[in-house]
């Protein structure tokens, strides 16, 4: 066996720094992929993981360093052209040179990045994002939903202490008519990369909740207009797009609207818009409901006076046809009396004609009976006088009689016994001598 | 002797002895009391007849002094 030769781990590394620095120290640029931009806020220097994946796979992975002094510069430059900040997940093109330290490695010396590559980088992707949902056709899906009439009770995505929302709350709280919305605020961040899990989540959150929310709205503002590419981002946009509720955006910048806006109901350039946007839903309501109060008082004013007017024109109508109906009555009256008078007297005058007429006739007629009466009494008296016995008697007739008997008959006759003779005056004692039973006469 | 009974009835009493004297119905003993009764009969028909008349004609001057005039 032969003598091992064992050099220390320092002589190895301080060869492979030499090979390293002499063979790669030229400054190239690179295309990677910033997986992860591990920046230390403290001492402001930036250890970035770069890869390279093919089919989603990582086939190549090499750490880089940002100098604090580089990486401000790089920063800048990417919030002035990119409207970003340098983030993780960003596809850059980078200009440096490899690097070797014996105790951290080999590394990527990072001196500056391309942000015109990430921009381009960028916009294809927010165009890869809008042609997917296209081709989902869930594009304008969001757009479908219906906003109620009076939108009252609002989701908010947004930062309790932002700006925007602030903004948004003030419009909204203060507006001068009172109207009366319902907020609740679901927070989440609302840039960088983070934010896309964030407002999905939330999003998820008020989905739950459908049926008691009108409209959702996202409100970011004051945060300048770094770091909107997350609402490019597809998943977010999707969620926006496919949302059950109309999505209202106050992202707040002047540049182009984000995939998240494109999609949305109806996106505005700042919070305040939103909110006006509302107000103005409610004033759309309000107003024809104030003109139709307006023109109900009108017509109800109008109604009263005409049925005002009607009543005085019926009450003066009344009021002569009274007049002319007591007129009629009273001519009616008159003649009515008139004629009972001439009735009455005519009536009059007959019954005391018929009555003097019956006046004479019980004149007459009362005396007739009772002088009629005396003539028959008169006569009566006259015949009983005549025919008294006294009479008879005085006229020569005799009444005979045998022992009291009144004797009318010759048979009747006892021819021993006297005869004792009545005459008018003075009386008879005989005796029989002879009896002529047979009669004269009868 | 005073009976209460009407003239009427009085009346015909009386005619009915009339009656009976001139068909020679009656004896000459009843005749007596048929003549006394027919003369008590006279006499009430002629007293009612009187107050009768009398009555009467009160009455009837007093319908003769009735105005049927026009009414006040």
């Amino acid at each position: 066996m032969s003598e091992k030769k064992i050099f220390s781990l320092s002589s190895l590394t301080r060869s492979i720094e030499k090979v390293i620095n002499t063979q790669c120290s030229k400054v190239v640029w690179i295309k990677a992929e910033i997986v992860k931009l591990n920046h230390y806020p403290k001492s402001g220097h930036c250890y970035p993981t770069l890869v390279e994946k093919k089919n989603g796979k990582v086939i190549a992975e090499l750490r880089g360093n940002i100098w604090a002094s580089h990486f401000e510069t790089i920063n800048t430059k990417f919030k002035s052209v990119l409207k970003e900040e340098l983030k993780n997940d960003m596809t850059v093109v980078i200009q440096g040179s490899v690097t070797y330290h014996p105790v951290h490695g080999i590394a990527l010396n990072i001196i500056d990045i391309d942000p015109e590559f990430t921009l381009g980088e960028l916009a294809r992707e927010k165009a890869e994002t809008i042609d997917k949902l296209r081709a989902e056709n869930i594009f304008a899906e969001n757009k479908k939903t219906s906003l109620p009439v009076l939108p009252k009770t609002i989701a908010v995505i947004s930062v309790q202490t932002s700006k925007g929302y602030q903004d948004f709350l003030n419009v909204i709280e203060k507006n001068p008519w009172g109207y009366q919305f319902h907020l609740l605020l679901f927070p989440a961040i609302l840039q960088g990369e983070r934010s896309i899990k964030m407002i999905i989540d939330q999003l998820e959150n008020i989905k739950s909740y459908n049926k008691v929310f009108d409209a959702v709205a996202i409100i970011r503002g004051g945060g300048g207009e770094i770091g909107l590419s997350s609402f490019d981002n597809y998943l977010l946009a999707r969620k926006i797009a496919t949302f059950p509720l109309p999505v209202l955006t106050g992202i707040g910048h002047a540049t182009n609207e984000t995939v998240s806006e494109l999609v949305s109901y109806q996106s505005f350039i700042t919070p305040t818009k939103i909110a006006e946007f509302l107000l103005q839903k409610y004033h759309d309501f309000a107003m024809p409901l104030k003109d139709a109060e307006q023109k109900i008082k009108n017509h109800t004013t109008w109604l009263f006076k005409d049925h005002k007017n009607n009543i005085k024109e019926t009450a003066r109508l009344f009021s002569s046809f009274t007049q002319r109906a007591l007129d009629h009555s009273k001519a009616d009256l008159k003649q009515y009396v008139f004629q009972l008078e001439n009735l009455s007297r005519r009536n009059f005058s007959e019954e005391r004609s018929e009555l003097l007429q019956t006046k004479k006739a019980i004149i007459s007629l009362a005396q007739k009976p009772i002088k009629e009466e005396r003539k028959n009494l008169n006569f009566a008296e006259e015949k009983i006088r005549m025919l008294s016995p006294e009479n008879i008697l005085k006229r020569g007739f005799s009444i005979t009689r045998q022992n009291g008997q009144i004797i009318r008959k010759a048979e009747e006759l006892q021819p021993e016994i006297l005869l004792e003779t009545q005459l008018y005056s003075g009386e008879i004692h005989s005796r029989i001598e002879t009896i002529n039973k047979e009669p004269d006469n009868d | 002797m005073t009976e209460d009974i009407d003239y009427t009835s009085a009346n015909s009493e009386l005619q009915e002895i009339v009656s009976e004297m001139e068909n020679s119905e009656i004896s000459i003993d009843e005749l007596d009391i048929k003549i006394k009764r027919a003369s008590e009969l006279l006499k009430i028909c002629k007293d009612k007849l009187f107050k009768t008349e009398k009555s009467v004609q009160e009455v009837l001057e007093e319908i003769k002094n009735y105005s049927i005039g026009e009414a006040k």
